[in-house]
């Protein structure tokens, strides 16, 4: 089951339903992106196994560079899970999706 | 089969910056040879295709979608500590208290269920919490006195009148 969500919603308030997500449906994200029409944003799930560690999103304008982003991640041990264009406070932004190895 | 060959032309007018050792004749040759079949009717097809696939997969995506219930910080602090508890039971292998839980919420379980089996039930469960705010009320800790769901001061699930208050937190 893949879920839709508000694009209209800050950062902050995405990662929590998608962390919420992730945990009701023991899966992972796995491809976030706007969709073709509205402001929605369209999450891929796949299954995950219980205990799956927390996703953490970042993001950047699009088309600005995400190294810096993405080495602050890493320093912070998270790996780079996935990147795409999604809707963050209604504006279409790169956002970045990272977490640590389970 | 324009653009496909605007692609490869512009791939071609950046290499020609460079010298001789990185972009030989061989090289420039191979790239012509490409430019041409890639204004053929064939490349075209080809390439309509690939876009009409590519299309087709996200189309399948957004239709097999629901629009998610949001989740509040505190939702996924408590969604988290379920998480964790199925974890623990799981690793315990008390399939009877995930059992109860499952069925305290409404699942349909067959008797002497697998590990598999209580986890696919779960993730149906967490399916319908996804989407209905009233269901995820029962499910987490945050339901009524009573009638509460949920889990317990050591992260054990529990089914039954218990007030849970393990609020475990985003783990890092």
């Amino acid at each position: 089951m893949n879920y839709t969500v508000d694009g209209t919603q800050p950062l902050t308030d995405q990662e929590n339903t998608l962390n919420g997500l992730e945990m009701a449906n023991f899966s992972q994200v796995t491809k976030y992106e706007k969709q073709a029409t509205g402001t929605d944003n369209l999450a891929t799930m796949a299954d995950a196994p219980p205990g799956y560690p927390p996703l953490y999103l970042a993001s950047v304008e699009v088309g600005a560079n995400s190294s810096q982003t993405i080495q602050q991640q890493s320093t912070a041990g998270r790996g780079l899970v996935f990147t795409g264009t999604a809707y963050v406070s209604g504006a279409a932004k790169t956002v970045m999706g990272f977490r640590k190895k389970p | 089969m324009e653009a496909n060959r605007d692609r490869v032309k512009t791939g071609i007018l950046q290499q020609l910056k460079l010298d001789i050792t990185a972009y030989p004749f061989p090289a420039a040759r191979a790239d012509l040879i490409h430019y041409f079949f890639a204004g053929t009717l064939n490349a075209g097809l080809q390439q309509l295709t690939q876009t009409a696939a590519a299309n087709a997969q996200d189309q399948k995506a957004t239709l097999n979608s629901v629009k998610a219930a949001n989740f509040s910080a505190a939702d996924v602090n408590c969604v988290t500590g379920v998480n964790q508890a199925v974890a623990k039971a799981l690793a315990a292998n008390d399939l009877g208290t995930l059992t109860n839980f499952l069925q305290a919420l409404g699942s349909t379980i067959k008797a002497n269920p697998t590990q598999a089996d209580v986890l696919t039930e779960f993730r149906a469960l967490g399916s319908r919490v996804s989407t209905d705010t009233d269901l995820r009320a029962k499910y987490l800790c945050g339901g009524p006195q009573g009638k509460t769901h949920s889990i317990g001061e050591s992260g054990e699930l529990y089914s039954g009148r218990y007030a849970a208050s393990n609020r475990s937190g985003k783990h890092s």
